[in-house]
């Protein structure tokens, strides 16, 4: 553990340095141990990955522009959805929102001025970069052609592709994950300063802490079934396999053990940014705190016990299915839970609808949709019609992309600020919100209908009745690259363009805004002061640092 | 957990002489929160640990819940003199881990070293004894399920691993023993980097170098001591059934049974030729005898039955599929069997690692009263290792006995 020599901060840094200016040259960066460039190395990485997985998932719906061959093999085709859902799901969504925006806020937020086990955090990166490097090392040698899931026996028996190259890439991403749950769970468990009890830790901390136990409790089963199938392959162990006495089904229960639990790593620190972006720019304190803070902890306890829906169909006992049926049913309470207390946040407040809000918009209608769609497959009846159809590509791209992805754009705009110093351009963004919004609802919902009519996911080629759901389909897929990728730009060009940010330019009240933007070295110069982090009254707007500040600090104000 | 966060006044206060220990991390507020932290930390890495094995466990369950007759009959041929001779040594080595621990919180600075060299040599003789009983395995043709399959005929593709027809019965103890006199003989190849090391240790002065040196040497010895050992128990075990008459348990009729097929060579530095002829075909009869026995007694039992079919058969390469009296699918055991005791020694070499560092560090006098979190952490490590081999032990050697 990381615990013996910690190499201190340097304590000759001028008070007009920050993070990024601290220190020089390429080296300062690889081998920090600053949570903040660590968390900037992640989200270039992350950012880097999902771009990379975007320009596959392009090609795989340019395919779908005809109904007979157009552009790839059948086997390309394979090759193409397996690493777009790979790459997406291992590389960037598990590692985006925690790993990325988590490290960089979370001791911020927390008052902290690192994470507990720094140099794990660094360790947790590289793994991501050796993990990468697996799964791009797969991509060009042989590709790989079993689909995210790895399901047995056709990952062990039959794929002609690198499979244990692409295991072990998941597998060191993995250990990554877990890295970087421990830490989390032990800052918020033992770095807390004065005055930071609990039930005064924002809600993107108590999400973040969920999260952490998911990845701490989850991850490892995934390891053991990736090694178990490694082993499968190179040497024939047999669990998995009929043929030697092994159980396929076995495999599945495995991996959907960790997977299920796995979709919650990716929202559940979703949800904890929406809640801070609809608090901040509803001008309002959240609504239904400690219903929002439990709800976390409940999504990640009930997340462990629905992972045989992903079964219904595998010929597991009915007593079995009906059981995971009436749990999985029960996991929507909590997340309804938390809709209602953002609807509730909103009610009456004086909503400000700048760009992170854009997208906590575009996450509340979006995810809504995703986790009702969610219930029809966890309804036994109407699952064995929808399984494995375009319904479920549509539903798991409702919570995914457009909950996940969304509401981690919002988040990314939210703190770009505070993370570059830099403001972006306020109509741009709320532009690029737009075309995302209506983009994403182009590309997916038409995968509803066809779904709900027969056509099955992962073929690349389709009777001529779909032909017309598919063609919306590209079209719109198409279209939401280009609003990705002018969010993006918009982003890169405040670094150039964008004027110099204050210290907290939305009037939100937890302690991050307390600090420069972007923050020293240290994050506070003094131990900071722990209020209520929703109580928008002690800030308050100062035209002559056009920031918000602090009640205590300013002259008093006449209101 | 509690948080140990002492509210301190201002920031700067707290600057007090604790940051300025050799090892206080700066992003800390002081020795306790650092220690808290870690102490956290490592318990939710063992958690992490569990859950890796109990992945495994998992796999047993459901294995040996379908499978009930492979279980017992494969498992028979697992030593448990042997594994518990390893049980025995892991709970001592945890013993002397937190006494270990003790020293450090005491500031005992040789008895902190002695015991971490103790238990790096515990945990050494317990890989000896695993290489024992994989290479005797190995030669037994006790492997995992797909060992015995053309990849191609299991549809595969490829597979690493192809192993070939089973050696003749009478070959594969002399092999075992070849190979582990090989290692007899050229064990002291192997004390080379240890040796270069204290070399260059002594060499610039350097007290890491030689520390690290010296934990090779006797993690190397460990692992000798535990292979010798091994061959001296499972010479004892053969030994006594000649020498105490008819020993009267199964267990002890199934390793005449075993001598009386395969006795080649082992013995013949004990005993005459002679007298090794006479023993052996009194150790046939016995087993004979005893089958009988067995089957009286305990024949409307199936999967008894079964297992007492198998007895004579017991030390030719039963489990192969193509063996009538084998359960179907025996391997399955000998995967589950590799995978979790592999994974398990694997842990054992990273806790070898882990000591020697602590023993580097502990050498350096890095440890205090108020610094020991290293030693405690890696001494909750070794325990949880211990402990998964204390569920391990049972459930893969004391079935079915
Ligand atoms: C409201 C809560 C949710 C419910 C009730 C639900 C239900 C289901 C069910 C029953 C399936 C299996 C469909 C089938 O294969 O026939 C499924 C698939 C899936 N869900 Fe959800 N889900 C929920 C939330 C989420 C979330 C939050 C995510 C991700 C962030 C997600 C991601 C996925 C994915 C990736 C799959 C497909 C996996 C695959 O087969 O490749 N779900 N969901
Ligand atoms: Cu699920």
């Amino acid at each position: 553990m990381a615990t013996d020599v910690m190499p201190a901060h340097s304590e000759t840094s001028r008070p007009e340095d920050n993070y990024l200016t601290a220190s020089k040259g390429i080296m300062s960066w690889l081998v920090t141990l600053d949570h903040k460039r660590i968390g900037v190395m992640y989200l270039i990485g992350t950012m880097t990955a999902m771009f990379l997985g975007g320009f596959l998932a392009l090609l795989l719906r340019a395919e779908h522009i005809s109904g007979t061959p157009t552009f790839f093999t059948h086997d390309q085709y394979n090759q193409l959805f397996t690493l777009h859902g790979a790459i997406m799901v291992f590389l960037f969504i598990i590692p985006s929102i925690p790993a990325a925006l988590g490290n960089f806020i979370l001791p911020v937020m927390l008052g902290a001025k690192d994470v507990a086990f720094p140099r794990m955090n660094l360790c947790s990166f590289y793994l991501w970069v050796i993990g990468a490097i697996f799964f791009i090392c797969a991509l060009l040698t042989t590709g790989l052609d079993t689909g995210w899931t790895f399901y047995t026996p056709y990952s062990t028996n039959t794929s002609q592709t690198n499979v244990v190259l692409a295991t072990f890439g998941a597998f060191i991403l993995g250990f990554s994950s877990i890295f970087t749950g421990l830490n989390f769970i032990v800052t918020i468990h033992t770095m807390r300063p004065p005055g930071m009890t609990w039930f005064r830790m924002p809600l993107f901390l108590w999400s973040l802490y969920a999260t952490a136990i998911i990845q701490v409790l989850a991850t490892p089963v995934l390891g053991i079934t990736l090694l178990l199938l490694a082993a499968e392959r190179m040497f024939g162990l047999g669990i998995f396999d009929p043929k030697l006495g092994g159980d396929p089904v076995l495999y599945q229960h495995f991996f959907w053990f960790y997977s299920h639990p796995a979709v919650y790593i990716m929202i559940l620190p979703a949800m904890g940014i929406i809640s801070e972006l609809i608090s901040t720019f509803s001008r309002k304190p959240i609504f239904g705190y400690r219903f929002i803070a439990f709800s976390s902890m409940a999504i990640a306890l009930l997340g462990f016990l629905v992972w045989g829906h992903h079964m219904f169909t595998s010929g597991q006992s009915e007593m079995v299915t009906i059981i995971f049926s009436v749990l999985t049913f029960s996991v929507s309470i909590p997340s309804a839970i938390k809709v209602f207390n953002w609807l509730a946040t909103m009610y009456k407040g004086s909503i400000v609808l700048a760009t992170p809000m854009c997208y906590a918009l575009s996450f509340l209608f979006l995810f809504t949709i995703g986790g009702l769609t969610g219930l029809f497959l966890g309804a036994l009846a109407t699952d064995i019609h929808l399984h494995d159809t375009y319904f479920v590509v549509a539903h798991f791209h409702y919570v995914m992309m457009g909950g996940t992805l969304v509401a981690f754009i919002g988040g990314l705009f939210y703190w770009w600020p505070k993370m570059t110093g830099r403001m972006y351009n306020e109509f741009w963004g709320q532009i690029s919100s737009l075309i995302v919004f209506v983009a994403f609802n182009l590309t997916f919902f038409p995968q509803f209908v066809m779904g709900s009519r027969g056509m099955p996911r992962r073929y690349y080629n389709y009777l001529p009745e779909f032909q017309v759901y598919h063609v919306l389909s590209t079209i719109g897929a198409f279209l939401l690259g280009f609003g990705l990728l002018l969010a993006a730009i918009v982003l890169i060009v405040s670094l150039f363009k964008g004027k110099k940010a204050p210290a907290n330019p939305w009037g939100a009240a937890t302690l991050e805004w307390q600090c420069g933007s972007p923050p020293p070295l240290a994050n506070f110069e003094k131990t900071p002061t722990v209020g209520n982090p929703y109580d928008m009254n002690s800030v308050v707007w100062d035209p002559d640092t056009e920031s918000f500040i602090r009640r205590g600090d300013v002259p008093p104000v006449t209101d | 957990m509690a948080t140990a966060v002492e509210p301190h006044e201002s920031h700067e206060d707290s600057h007090d002489d604790w940051h300025h220990q050799p090892f206080s991390a700066h992003h800390f507020d002081n020795a306790e929160q650092q220690f808290d932290s870690g102490k956290l930390g490592m318990w939710l890495f063992l958690v992490t640990e569990i859950l890796f094995f109990s992945g495994l466990f998992c796999a047993y369950a459901v294995y040996r819940s379908t499978h009930p007759e492979v279980f017992i009959y494969a498992s028979q041929f697992l030593d448990k003199y042997l594994g518990g001779m390893n049980t025995i040594v892991l709970i001592f080595s945890s013993l002397t881990m937190a006494w270990a621990v003790r020293c450090a919180q005491l500031g005992q600075r040789t008895g902190l070293v002695t015991l971490l060299g103790v238990t790096l040599f515990c945990a050494a003789l317990f890989l000896g004894v695993k290489t024992f009983e994989y290479t005797e395995k190995a030669h037994k043709r006790l492997l995992w399920s797909g060992a015995f399959v053309k990849a191609t005929d299991i549809g595969k593709q490829s597979q690493v691993f192809e192993v070939g027809k089973p050696l003749p019965k009478a070959e594969f103890e002399d092999r075992v023993m070849a190979s582990l006199d090989t290692i007899k003989k050229f064990w002291w190849f192997a004390c080379v980097i240890p040796l270069v090391l204290i070399g260059i240790g002594y060499g610039s002065g350097s007290r890491p170098w030689r520390t690290t040196g010296f934990a090779g040497l006797i993690s190397i010895f460990g692992i000798l001591a535990g292979i010798w050992i091994s061959i001296e128990i499972h010479h004892a075990q053969h030994a006594g059934d000649h020498a105490d008459g008819h020993g009267d348990s199964h267990a002890v009729a199934e390793h005449e049974g075993e001598h009386a097929e395969d006795d080649h060579g082992e013995h013949d530095h004990a005993q005459t030729a002679e007298e090794k002829e006479a023993a052996e075909i009194d150790a046939e009869a016995l087993a004979i005898q005893e089958k009988i026995g067995i089957e009286a007694s305990e024949a409307p039992d199936m999967i008894l039955g079964e297992m007492n079919n198998a007895i004579p058969a017991i030390s030719t390469p039963v489990v192969t599929n193509s063996q009538a009296d084998a359960p179907r699918n025996a391997n399955i055991f000998f995967s589950i069997y590799y995978f979790m005791t592999g994974l398990h020694a694997f842990h054992i070499i990273c806790g070898m690692i882990a000591i020697t560092w602590l023993m580097v560090r502990s050498v350096e006098n890095h440890f205090r009263p108020d610094y020991f979190g290293p030693v405690d952490f890696v001494g909750l490590y070794w325990h949880i290792v211990d402990l998964i081999w204390i569920y391990l032990f049972p459930l893969l050697y004391l079935i079915g006995h």
